[in-house]
């Protein structure tokens, strides 16, 4: 590197720097695990936070389409936080015919004024109103009247009601969002815990462990982002280890942006208000060499005799593959699992996932290697 | 210690030494590879690692996190998502393969592979213990 921090460990490799982005947790919680093919529920399901998905890193797009106000009476208004906006009409030609279309403010993007001024962000559009037609004629020629066509549009709770006497235009800037990408880390609470688990996604951004002990043990959950994504996260929250007003931060130069529509900035590298990843053992696996049914087990490597806690990364567990030793249906479709004998002995290891029966499954992700690693995010956790 | 980098959280537990060969997960790239299907030799992309020396180290000390389709949507989760098979090449190059190079109907049976048969894989690159 040309600029900035570098810290390096004993062996002279790259801790933290100012030019990449190490790994730092934003959440923690626990789950408790789910017996192998059942549906997790209650305590055994549990939504990711919305900050790991970094929601809040938007950029408005300016100049934005510009739109009119339009005057109605103030009964067809629902509320103080609407504006009526006349529906702009935009058109297309395909294959002979012409459409038209009125268009408003979509969702999520912000209103302002001429001078720029922000009036508020749009969290609901109504449905066209006013419109008549279609009034067009000639052939294949499709129209609508759009005269005196509009939209009530929410912005927000904000007491939008001076505005409406307005004839000024106002416009419309498009949000772009950036979407984070979080990772699970788990280990089973209790110190006697002997068994495989696994993860298991939900739609609405829920997961669960499958716990194959059937005991239902409660696991400890890490999820961790890029730290270029924990910069990006607004709030406190993300600081699990204390740190807001201490310590040390890492930054890169004014060369980065989280999405092209957004202006290039400084993005965080490294920063010690969180835990970040401290890899002991990782590894590549795939199906190996035979595709060995679902009782092989793969060792990572070794680890030392410790107290610190050790994490497993499940990322890669949440897959499935064909278990093609087995030709007959109901039919086992595998997945790998951690295999956790102690603090100080983790492996992987295939276990069913669930049976088919329909023959409908398709894809093997265990085709090209995953990775899995054991980590461990210092002593306090 | 003598020297380094101490880290202690606000319970003052130490979280972080670098006098010690502690290593952290540390992001090289995000990178989109595209290739075709039914192509021969299989379609494939060379792509520059900084610090690759071996198979093994391939393996040992890169993490590719698939994030395509976004990592929690529920079309990757589970079933979906094929990804492409990464190989060393030489110091400093790996190369990506397309895994599944056939093409199949709706309806399961195999086809001509076409124009629009390819697979687009989107990896977060991080290494671990390199001097970057």
């Amino acid at each position: 590197m040309s600029y900035g921090a570098q810290i390096l460990n004993s062996a002279g490799e790259t801790v933290f720097d100012s030019e990449h982005f190490v790994e730092l947790a934003t959440a923690s919680f626990t789950v408790v695990g789910t017996d192998y093919n059942t549906t997790a529920s209650g305590t055994g399901l549990v939504s990711i936070p919305a900050r790991c998905f970094v929601d809040d890193v938007n950029f408005f797009v300016t100049p934005g389409s510009s739109f009119n106000l339009k005057s109605i009476s103030s009964g067809s208004y629902q509320n103080v936080y609407q504006l009526a906006v006349k529906a702009n009409t935009t058109s297309f030609t395909f294959d002979g015919t012409t459409y038209i279309n009125g268009s408003s403010p979509n969702t999520g993007n912000r209103i302002v004024t001429a001078t720029s001024s922000t009036i508020g962000e749009v969290t609901a559009v109504s449905a066209i109103i006013d419109r008549t037609g279609p009034s067009g004629s000639g052939g294949t020629y499709t129209q609508s009247d759009y005269t005196n066509a509009y939209y009530l549009v929410t912005i927000g709770t904000t007491d939008v009601s001076s505005y409406r006497s307005s004839s000024a235009q106002i416009y419309s800037q498009t949000k772009t969002s950036y979407v984070g990408v979080p990772h699970v880390w788990v280990r089973p609470l209790s110190s006697s815990y002997s068994g495989d688990f696994g993860l298991q996604i939900y739609s609405g951004n829920k997961i669960s462990i499958v716990d194959y002990t059937n005991a239902n043990n409660t696991f400890e959950v890490i999820i961790t982002n890029s730290a270029q994504e924990f910069g990006g996260i607004a709030g406190t929250s993300k600081y699990l280890a204390g740190g807001i007003t201490y310590g040390v931060k890492a930054l890169t130069a004014t060369d980065q942006k989280y999405t092209t529509s957004h202006p290039f900035e400084q993005h965080t590298t490294y920063d010690s208000g969180s835990y970040v990843v401290q890899i002991l053992l990782a590894k590549a696996l795939d199906h190996g060499p035979t595709n060995n049914g679902t009782s092989y087990s793969y060792s990572l490597g070794s680890l030392t005799t410790s107290s610190i806690k050790r994490w497993c990364r499940m990322d890669a567990t949440q897959y499935y593959a064909a278990n093609t030793a087995d030709s007959s249906y109901p039919r086992d479709i595998k997945k790998m699992v951690y295999q956790w004998a102690s603090n100080n002995n983790i492996q992987v290891k295939w276990r069913v996932a669930y049976q088919d029966s329909t023959g409908a499954f398709i894809f093997a992700n265990y085709t090209t290697k995953q990775p899995f690693a054991i980590a461990e995010f210092g002593a306090g956790v | 210690m003598s020297y380094g980098f101490q880290q202690f959280d606000s319970s003052s537990d130490l979280m972080l030494d670098t006098s010690t060969a502690v290593t952290t997960l540390v992001k090289l790239d995000t990178v989109t590879i595209t290739l075709f299907k039914g192509e021969t030799p299989s379609d494939s992309e060379n792509y520059n690692l900084t610090g690759v020396t071996s198979q093994q180290d391939l393996d040992d000390n890169y993490i590719f996190a698939q994030i395509n389709g976004g990592f929690w949507s529920i079309v990757t989760a589970g079933g979906g998502g094929e990804g492409h098979t990464i190989t060393y090449v030489s110091p400093g190059v790996i190369k990506f393969t397309i895994s599944n190079n056939a093409c199949y109907t709706l309806f399961g049976q195999p086809t001509q592979c076409g124009d629009f048969d390819l697979i687009a894989e989107t990896y977060e690159i991080y290494t671990i213990g390199k001097l970057l």
